[in-house]
């Protein structure tokens, strides 16, 4: 229990890291907040005591600890702040890019998970075979890929050379759910691909680990049935500290969408944070980029916490 | 696997060794012209030779990467290094470096490139800056192993000083190990140069692969025609070749360096 509430108030910590992080730099950064613009363009466009009214009504004038506290209860009540350029509240425009962004990711995740894992148990128990120092190299080199790459040369591909699918994953509203599904072929599988790679070395390291440990020779050298010792003394000896990692994937993921989305044109969070980066939208940017670390941290967090309930193991450690 | 490695490596070194030689790129030539004559490898929508952006551009993103590894590494060595001779340094560096490896690099590395003048030299103070735990992590246990070693303690008795110790006795018995996350290292800093870029977050003024793609992707009319040929192939390829260059080196060195790994291929 005490190491449970101990891992909490760890992320809590770096969470509480990151607000500041994300408050502070905004205010180190050179231009006012008022415009965008540098100050000798802001005093041809305001006289001095419309300035001072401004930053009054924002609450610019007060001190920087005291505009951070103020941040920090405004988001405390779940109010991430006006955005500028929609003139909307940051969560209400958020939402709809963020079940999109979602979306690719549950898609994507469990055919990686799945064809990935299945390849990385094959691959274990086929250890040292030729065919699986080949796979192996190539989910090592997969792996390697940057998402942008991946997206890049399967756009080329499979919407350029071979027009098979659409190459922008636009949506509009009119569309039918068949057409909005044939545009999300292509960023789900860049996705996916990604992770393959990931996901197959995990699960072969993780199954050869226990492979080589003398308890599933006893299972051998008693007889069991290959199916048994696979399924029963293996895969339940390697699964736990799969599960944690899955989970910090399942977080890091959020970075890597990031790109897949904008290669596509894919609405989702990437595509908004764009135009909210063109616009010069803070509110928008910030509330934006605290939902990423926030979800990628909870994530975490997860990880950390299945690692200490499902692994005994680790328990004995603390 | 290692002449693979080298085959790939050849194209972004030869990139980069031009990129010191040939002029920047100019907006002279008529735009979107294909490869042949006058423009090796085509113009792209501004008229800008394809070749010669490559070329300069490789220096950017090779330059930035190999930058951001060396110090990221440099300054993991130093980290894990002492966290793992001073025992009194262990816990809270080792805490302190879990702590920044638990944050997010790539949205961070995004969040950071807006606020700070998208210069190339601040890129490499970001990645290096967010780089250095992973070295520091894979470094601190490899020292606290050779800490009790023999040619430590003669070293000790000599009244020599730690860092002496462990930048003369200690850390050049891991060379392999250092090599292996330098590369790491180089290798993500070259790919997060390229993301930031292909956003459209690094200087327009700065050539640099990403920038090349962020610019083709831009254009409405790239993927209409046979555009993508020239203008998006070229620096995507050039970008892969080094990455599997790094990885193919990475798949041998890893061999050599973990005891299993070397026992599978004989």
């Amino acid at each position: 229990m005490f190491r449970f509430w101990a891992t909490v108030l760890q992320y809590l910590g770096l969470a509480l890291l990151a607000l500041s992080l994300n408050f502070f730099l905004l205010r180190l950064a050179p231009g006012s907040p008022l415009s965008g613009l540098d100050q000798s363009e802001l005093d041809a466009a305001l006289s001095q005591q419309q300035e001072e009214r401004l930053k009054a009504h924002y609450g610019l004038d007060l001190p920087l600890p005291v505009q951070f506290s103020h941040y920090f209860l405004r988001l405390s009540r779940g109010d991430l702040g006006q955005s500028l350029y929609f003139n909307q509240p940051v969560a209400q425009v958020v939402w709809p890019y963020l079940q999109r962004t979602l979306l690719l990711i549950g898609l994507g995740f469990l055919p990686a998970l799945l064809i990935g894992g299945a390849l990385g148990m094959l691959s274990a128990l086929n250890h040292r075979k030729p065919w699986e120092r080949w796979l192996l190299g190539g989910m090592v080199l997969l792996q390697s890929f940057p998402p942008f790459l991946i997206a890049i040369l399967l756009l080329v591909l499979l919407a350029v050379v071979f027009p098979i699918f659409p190459a922008v994953s636009t949506m509009l509203p009119g569309q039918g759910l068949s057409d909005r599904l044939e545009r999300m072929v292509l960023p789900v599988s860049a996705y996916a691909l990604w992770e393959l790679g990931l996901f197959y070395l995990l699960v072969r390291g993780s199954f050869l680990g226990v492979l080589g440990q003398e308890f599933i020779s006893y299972a051998r050298a008693k007889g069991l049935p290959e199916r048994t010792v696979v399924l029963r003394h293996i895969l339940r000896a390697a699964l736990p500290p799969l599960i944690a990692r899955t989970a910090l994937i399942l977080g890091v993921s959020f970075g890597g969408v990031f790109f897949i989305e904008s290669v596509f044109s894919y609405p989702g969070l990437a595509s908004l944070a764009l135009t909210a980066i063109a616009r010069v939208d803070y509110p928008l940017i910030e509330g934006i980029f605290l939902l990423t670390l926030g979800m990628i941290l909870l994530f975490n967090l997860l990880a950390d916490l299945l690692v200490a309930r499902f692994d005994p193991r680790t328990q004995e450690a603390a | 696997m290692r002449i693979v490695a080298l085959l790939c490596a050849l194209v972004p070194l030869s990139l980069l060794l031009l990129g010191f030689v040939l002029p920047r790129a100019e907006a002279i030539h008529p735009p979107f012209s294909p490869p042949g004559r006058g423009n090796l490898l085509g113009t792209d929508d501004v008229g800008q030779d394809i070749f010669s952006q490559l070329a300069s551009g490789g220096l950017t993103t090779i330059g930035v990467g190999a930058a951001a590894g060396v110090l990221a590494t440099l300054f993991g060595l130093l980290v894990g290094g002492a966290a793992g001779y001073w025992p009194r340094l262990e816990t809270g560096l080792t805490r302190f470096t879990d702590l920044i490896l638990t944050f997010p690099r790539l949205p961070l590395l995004v969040l950071l490139s807006l606020y700070l003048k998208p210069n190339p030299l601040n890129a490499v103070v970001v990645l290096a800056l967010f780089g250095w735990p992973s070295s520091a992590r894979t470094v601190r246990p490899a020292v606290s192993g050779l800490r009790e070693a023999g040619h430590v303690q003669i070293a000790k008795s000599m009244n020599a000083s730690g860092l002496y110790i462990i930048f003369r006795h200690i850390l050049p018995q891991l060379t392999p190990l250092i090599l292996v996350q330098l590369l790491l290292e180089i290798r993500f800093g070259m790919v997060a140069q390229t993301g930031l870029a292909f956003l459209g977050l690094t200087d327009p003024s700065v050539p640099s692969w990403g920038l090349m793609l962020f610019q083709a992707f831009r254009h409405p009319q790239t993927f209409l025609g046979p555009y993508w040929l020239w203008t998006v192939l070229p620096p995507a390829l050039a970008l892969a070749l080094a990455v599997l260059a790094l990885s193919l080196s990475l798949l041998t060195d890893e061999r050599q360096l973990d005891p299993r790994l070397r026992r599978e291929t004989t």
